[in-house]
């Protein structure tokens, strides 16, 4: 055989070894492909589908209305109030996790006697599953039961019911996913902190930096990465939250902690209004969706530094 | 030259390399093809013949969901359930309990993915809902004669709880009955009979005591919203008209019966937040001696067996009061009632006749026994037998009495059951709850939930 004829043999060879190859690479990751597709791509396609159908399982029939069921939830008044109580929510969640996380990640990074067991005591909260530790605050601050109801009387709180409350609900739930998420930031900023390396600190010493400097300057700037994304990440767990709202108050008293996760529950599982529950579950995905993405926009800046 | 050694290592690397995978190939082929030599066949088709005729053997398997119960009833059940299954080898039951709170998602999302069991055992005030997705179907449909030796076992007027549009569709074990006013006998000897009755003795009693006078429950949930409409069906009040297509929750009757709720409150008469205490706990302040009178239905003893606090109040039940003049335009009721543990028929049973078998058990006086207050207290029993047994004269007194007379059931009626009630009823928790914390007027309150009520069921009437 001569030497082109050999060269093309084998290059044959192995342009059909790495095609199996790839051909097996394929295979393995099919199953998670399939997964992607089944659990996440036809759920979101099929809710849709549904949002544009003004479909009640207890209707007789089922017509297409286009974006009949959007605007119908869009102005009721109950979707509006809770799509409020979920802004609120976001905002006030997300920044009580903040601030809360960094303060004890960065307690936490200090070094001291009890610190690494203090570091598991904190993440109680986290591991406690959610129903337990909501029903744990139910009972805490029930008017006629709940300790820190009697404790809030003795002081003379006005209104020591905080669960039956209108104006005190919706903090007194903020505050327990607060609690209930503030581990997970504050585990991410002592990670953060422990990866900032001592000798930025020795020289900005030596050149005569002052401890705020140094935060401000080294600290920040080193972290921030994992920052952003822990924020966005703790935003998501907070928006996401359902049990802690349906096993103290389902919502309640009246409406007024009402959040649109609870809502679109309501509206599919318990009234069979499976139209206007995806129409609902859609809004909030693109409410979702748009605030993801105006954060990441937001800090752009730091994804370039990072690619 | 160097290049060409090169690349003849490659490609005879490469060409040894396709020859160990044809010859990896090759193995597997072989012993492919040893699996499946003549011995190997025989193997396989007496594996499948055993597995085949196994399966032919075995019993019929019929599942059955229970949804919530106390636990005196759930040892009950597994007596029964035992007996029957030793009984019937042919017929094998399995029995699930299941939890109430998520009953309706479990339900709906098995009959979704075609995977109900073969019966149900869960509430009649569902039964319409139910009817109307395809989940259950009517006992008398599949067979009129069973059914018909099992009526006469039954009261009447419970019989008649699980009946929708004509057809038959559960067989009752017990029902809950509302609304009742629940006393300590210490502080009140003689109940209150009428509604000023009970305004003026609570007035009485706050004075008296530190102790809430009346305990009312207010919060969303349906045991609330249920006890409110056996107190406002009382007063002539109804959730729909005769026809069956106009709401008319915003009543005079309804209004006055939220004016209760509201005169209560606003005269410090009842709990400082009655929107957070429900009927659990409403029923928990009475036993714990923090409240001397509370509503509740009449599976008080169910829970008071459960509940056992560190006090044990003398306590009795009567019939909630009644507005001396009833101002709603419906007949007033004596009592509402619904059964909450009937035993139904799926749609996807796939042994009917099986099933059928099994629910003539539940039928008899043999499964119904157990609700003759012993073992299972604080249930209003559904059987004639039940009520001639000297066990339920302990549990209820004065409602044996009333029955022995033929006034129990006398003017008593169904829960309120139609399709789309779950979401009128969770408008109704809301208006309860803003008109006790003083947020909307009792006539304007009522007729938003009369106004979303309709939309409702013009939207389920379709």
């Amino acid at each position: 055989m001569s030497k082109s004829s050999n060269m093309a043999v084998s290059a044959i060879h192995r342009r059909g070894f790495s095609s199996r190859r790839a051909l097996y690479g394929y295979a393995w990751t099919l199953p998670a492909v399939l997964c992607v597709i089944f659990f996440i791509f036809y759920p979101v396609f099929e809710s849709a589908r549904l949002s544009m159908t003004d479909q009640s399982l207890l209707a007789m029939e089922t017509k297409y209305v286009g974006l009949e069921t959007y605007k119908d939830m869009l102005t009721s008044e109950e979707f509006q109030v809770a799509f409020k109580n979920s802004v609120i929510w976001l905002i006030f969640g997300t920044l009580g996790v903040f601030v809360c996380g960094f303060l004890i990640g960065f307690f936490l990074h200090l070094d001291f006697i009890g610190s690494r067991l203090l570091t598991a005591l904190v993440l109680l909260p986290w591991v406690i599953p959610d129903f337990v530790a909501a029903t744990a605050w139910k009972w805490l601050t029930v008017g006629e039961f709940g300790i820190v109801s009697f404790y809030l009387e003795k002081i003379g709180f006005p209104e020591p019911s905080l669960l039956a409350s209108s104006t005190y609900v919706l903090p007194t739930l903020i505050l327990l996913v607060i609690w209930r998420i503030t581990p997970l930031m504050s585990i991410l900023v002592r990670a953060s902190l422990e990866s900032v390396p001592p000798e930025y600190y020795e020289a900005a010493e030596v050149d005569g930096a002052t401890a705020w400097q140094r935060f401000i300057y080294i600290t920040i700037p080193t972290i921030r990465y994992p920052l952003v994304i822990g924020t966005l990440l703790t935003s998501l767990f907070v928006l996401r939250e359902f049990a802690v709202v349906w096993v103290t108050t389902q919502g309640g008293p009246v409406n007024y902690s009402e959040i649109l996760p609870t809502f679109i529950y309501r509206q599919g599982f318990m009234y069979f209004e499976t139209g206007p529950a995806a129409a609902s579950s859609m809004i909030y995905f693109f409410f979702i969706l748009t605030f993801a993405l105006l954060y990441l926009f937001s800090f752009r800046k730091v994804w370039k530094e990072l690619l | 030259m160097r290049s060409n050694r090169l690349m003849k290592l490659i490609s005879l690397r490469g060409a040894s390399l396709v020859e160990v995978q044809k010859q990896k190939e090759f193995e597997f082929r072989s012993i492919f093809r040893s699996l499946i030599n003549r011995e190997s066949k025989f193997f396989l088709i007496a594996l499948l013949i055993f597995m085949f005729s196994v399966n032919l053997a075995s019993a019929v398997e019929i599942k059955v969901w229970r949804f919530g119960g106390i636990l005196a009833e759930h040892s009950w059940e597994k007596k029964k359930i035992t007996e029957w299954n030793n009984q019937n080898p042919d017929v094998k039951v399995v029995w699930s309990n299941q939890d109430w709170a998520t009953k309706r998602e479990k339900v709906i999302s098995s009959f979704k993915a075609r995977q109900l069991p073969d019966i149900l055992v869960m509430d009649g005030p569902s039964i319409p809902d139910f009817v109307r997705l395809g989940v259950i179907q009517a006992l008398d449909d599949v067979d009129s004669n069973m059914v018909g030796s099992w009526k006469n076992r039954f009261v009447p007027e419970i019989w008649n709880t699980t009946i929708y549009k004509g057809k038959f569709y559960a067989i009752p074990t017990y029902v809950d009955v509302t609304t009742f006013l629940t006393y300590n006998k210490e502080f009140v000897k003689t109940p209150p009979t009428t509604w000023s009755e009970l305004k003026n003795m609570a007035k009485d009693l706050k004075g008296k005591s530190n102790k809430i006078p009346v305990v009312i429950a207010a919060t969303k949930g349906t045991n609330d919203v249920n006890l409110w409409e056996g107190i406002a069906y009382g007063n002539g009040c109804r959730w729909l008209n005769e026809k069956g297509d106009k709401v008319v929750i915003n009543d005079r009757g309804c209004v006055d019966a939220l004016q209760l709720y509201k005169d209560l409150v606003t005269g410090g008469l009842t709990e400082d937040n009655p929107q957070e205490i429900d009927y659990y706990k409403a029923i928990v302040l009475l036993l714990e001696e923090s409240a001397i009178m509370s509503q509740s239905m009449s599976w008080l003893k169910a829970i008071d067996s459960e509940v056992k606090g560190s006090k044990n109040p003398d306590y009795s039940l009567t019939v909630f009061p009644k507005n001396s003049n009833p101002t709603g335009s419906y007949p007033s009721a004596n009592v509402i009632m619904a059964p909450t543990s009937a035993g139904m028929l799926t749609s996807q049973s796939k042994n009917v006749k099986a099933a059928m078998k099994f629910l003539n058990f539940f039928a008899s006086q043999n499964f119904q026994a157990g609700w003759d207050g012993d073992p299972i207290p604080g249930r209003v029993p559904a059987t004639k037998a039940n009520w001639a047994s000297p066990d339920v004269v302990k549990v209820y007194p004065d409602l044996v009495k009333l029955y022995n007379k033929g006034t129990l059931f006398k003017g008593a009626l169904p829960m309120p059951a139609f399709p789309g009630l779950v979401q009128m009823e969770t408008y109704m928790g809301e208006a309860l709850q803003s008109v006790v914390m003083g947020q909307q007027d009792v006539q304007s309150a009522l007729d938003r939930v009369a106004a979303k009520s309709q939309r409702v069921l013009d939207k389920v009437s379709n």
